[in-house]
């Protein structure tokens, strides 16, 4: 009788329980997450697409397919031949990338770290609003790696190698498009940079140099045009203005900004939104890491960093592609800035303190091959 | 014997039964309120990039209107402040971001609201990474960090002047001039979520107490104590106003 009780007591409250039981799941997918080790204090916390977390095995294949050429259509090419690690995943300093085919693109290649902080899009139009998205498009992009994504599925699910390494990363079976971005997706948010010389100063690990102190100062001051000019011997009278579009701790602005280029037949984020006012505009970029990411600017057209500082002191209402009256984050750069040559060199010395080496040459970022 | 069997399995069977039932939601004692903002110029819809006459009789069109408010609180019947901490809004006109729901809103009988334009001086000051990128502090949300900690743009206002197609623009910042906006307008908190409309009037900006002349003024500031900045912050102690506050 006490047996029989038992066993009632069981089933009935196994029934009266069934709901939570069937919440169980019958076959739970196993994967292990990924840890991003960089210090909180310096970059925001992590943000991860809610539909494809970052797990060491997702990484791990996209890591695989990121430097595998065979994403090309005749495995020439793989996604790191234009975005070496040595060169913070720019093209080795090509101002335009070169396809399969020998076609030049018409654009720079551009970096690629902490991109998990991108929020309004990727490419320097922003045509595409997911990085699993931006991932696929140079694969089947005929200037570039010039394959079909039906191909590059069929490859992958003839690879034994690559089917093991599916089954470790994701629920599927075979490859898809889905799978093939989301796992370069995974990959390249993996990749972060927050161990330059700035970053240490700002722990109170390192200090500046003078020189580096002086071109902090410079970054971070407004810009004053020579009429303005006060004291000379004091630097905070000679901005450079840098810190309006690039001062948050990423270096960089979520919004596509129109600069003050001239212009080249490239119309940018207008070109994809066909609206006026979007005209020029192009993606803020990060300053991290610049010192190893010439060429600059969206097509590339200087080729050092000296250059560029020369541009945004220069006469920009003689060139500028854009009515710069339209663009008040130029207000104060639209006529010629005074900065003189000790003090360009400063910045120069500033902005290369944003070099991470660790980036450069992290094994996790490199080949698995 | 098989009494006791029964009694014993009926009180399993209860408890075992009620521990897997969801439980009815207690009625919170505290809820939400829905605060929406409508921007207007005087008595129109105000929208960037149209044409305005300004009390200064300039004609301007603004590109750009964002600003943050913090320190909200409501005032009850007996005059006490119910502050809500850590809540926080980003509006940007441009992006229609000018919703924000406020939370943990006590049941009560309140005469009005208080918020703050712009950041105490710890919260301007501190480590802008450890906010989110959605949050409405995060510098790369809002776009309204000046760099690593040097603090707040409180409110930012750009645009051109059409006479002579220069642009303006308006940085302000600085922990000292954070402007406390109070509105008296008495509502009651009960069961249901409710919603507050406020009323910003651009034109407020640039007229009340002094009449702001772009020409005359500056075109431009990034500075937290210059003249520019200090009368853009003078004028808006009355940009606000409420429209509504009732049950949504």
């Amino acid at each position: 009788m006490k047996k029989s009780s038992i066993i009632i007591l069981l089933t009935l409250t196994i029934i009266s329980c069934k709901d939570v039981i069937n919440e169980i799941p019958q076959n739970p997918f196993q994967t292990t997450p990924y840890n991003f080790n960089y210090n909180t204090s310096l970059l925001p916390p992590p943000r991860i697409p809610a539909d494809n977390p970052i797990t060491i095995e997702g990484v791990q294949l996209g890591r695989m397919l990121f430097y595998d050429p065979i994403l090309s259509s005749d495995s020439s090419q793989s996604c790191s031949s234009c975005h070496n690690q040595k060169n913070a995943f720019t093209d080795n300093n090509q101002q335009f990338s070169v396809g399969v085919e020998g076609t030049i693109g018409k654009r720079n290649s551009m970096a690629i770290f902490n991109l998990m902080w991108h929020i309004d899009g990727f490419f320097w139009d922003g045509r595409s609003n997911l990085l699993r998205h931006q991932a696929i498009e140079p694969i089947i992009d005929e200037t570039e790696m010039n394959e079909t994504i039906d191909h590059v599925i069929t490859k992958l699910n003839r690879s034994s190698l690559y089917k093991e390494n599916l089954q470790k990363a994701f629920p599927e079976t075979t490859f898809n498009e889905e799978i093939i971005g989301k796992a370069l997706e995974q990959f390249m948010l993996s990749i972060i940079s927050s161990d330059s010389k700035f970053d240490r100063v700002m722990l109170g690990l390192e200090s500046f140099t003078d020189e580096e102190k002086t071109g902090q100062v410079i970054f971070n001051s407004e810009a004053i045009t020579l009429q303005n000019e006060v004291d000379p011997n004091n630097p905070q009278n000679f901005g450079a203005d840098c810190f309006h579009c690039h001062g948050n701790s990423l270096f960089m602005r979520r919004e596509f900004l129109a600069n003050g280029l001239s212009d080249n037949g490239d119309k940018g984020l207008g070109g994809v939104t066909g609206d006026p006012r979007d005209d020029y505009k192009f993606k803020t970029t990060s300053l991290r890491n610049i010192e190893k990411t010439a060429p600059y600017m969206h097509d590339g057209r200087f080729k050092t960093l000296e250059e560029v500082v020369q541009f945004y002191l220069s006469d920009m209402n003689a060139s500028s592609a854009v009515d710069l009256s339209n663009s008040p984050n130029l207000h104060a750069l639209k006529d010629s800035v005074y900065l003189s040559p000790e003090h360009k060199k400063a910045l120069v010395a500033f902005l290369k303190t944003l070099t991470d080496e660790s980036l450069l040459t992290n094994e996790k970022y490199s080949s698995p091959f | 014997m098989k009494q006791t069997i029964f009694i014993i399995t009926s009180i399993w069977f209860l408890s075992a039964t009620t521990g897997c039932t969801t439980e009815t939601p207690v009625k919170n004692e505290v809820s939400t309120m829905d605060v929406s903002i409508n921007y207007m110029f005087d008595a129109s819809n105000f929208e960037l990039n149209k044409e305005y006459t300004l009390p200064s009789k300039e004609e301007v069109k603004f590109s750009r209107i964002s600003y943050l408010l913090s320190n909200f609180y409501l005032i009850d019947e007996n005059n006490f402040k119910i502050t809500l901490n850590d809540q926080y809004l980003y509006a940007d006109i441009g992006t229609s971001k000018t919703q924000l729901t406020l939370t943990n809103i006590p049941k009560g009988v309140y005469t009005g609201i208080g918020f703050s334009i712009g950041l105490d001086s710890n919260t301007n000051h501190g480590n802008p990474n450890i906010y989110a990128t959605n949050h409405p502090l995060s510098p790369i949300n809002n776009s309204l960090h000046w760099n690593w900690k040097g603090g707040y743009i409180f409110t930012a206002i750009e645009g051109k002047t059409l006479a002579d197609n220069e642009s303006f623009i308006f940085h302000l910042a600085g922990a000292m001039n954070r402007v406390d906006i109070e509105l008296a307008h008495p509502f009651t908190k009960g069961d249901d979520a409710l919603h507050a409309e406020l009323i910003y009037d651009v034109k407020e900006l640039f007229e009340n107490p002094e009449v702001y002349n772009i020409k005359t003024d500056g075109s431009s500031t990034h500075n937290v104590s210059d003249t520019v900045t200090l009368k853009l912050f003078g004028n808006m102690n009355d940009v606000f106003t409420i429209s509504n506050i009732g049950n949504l």
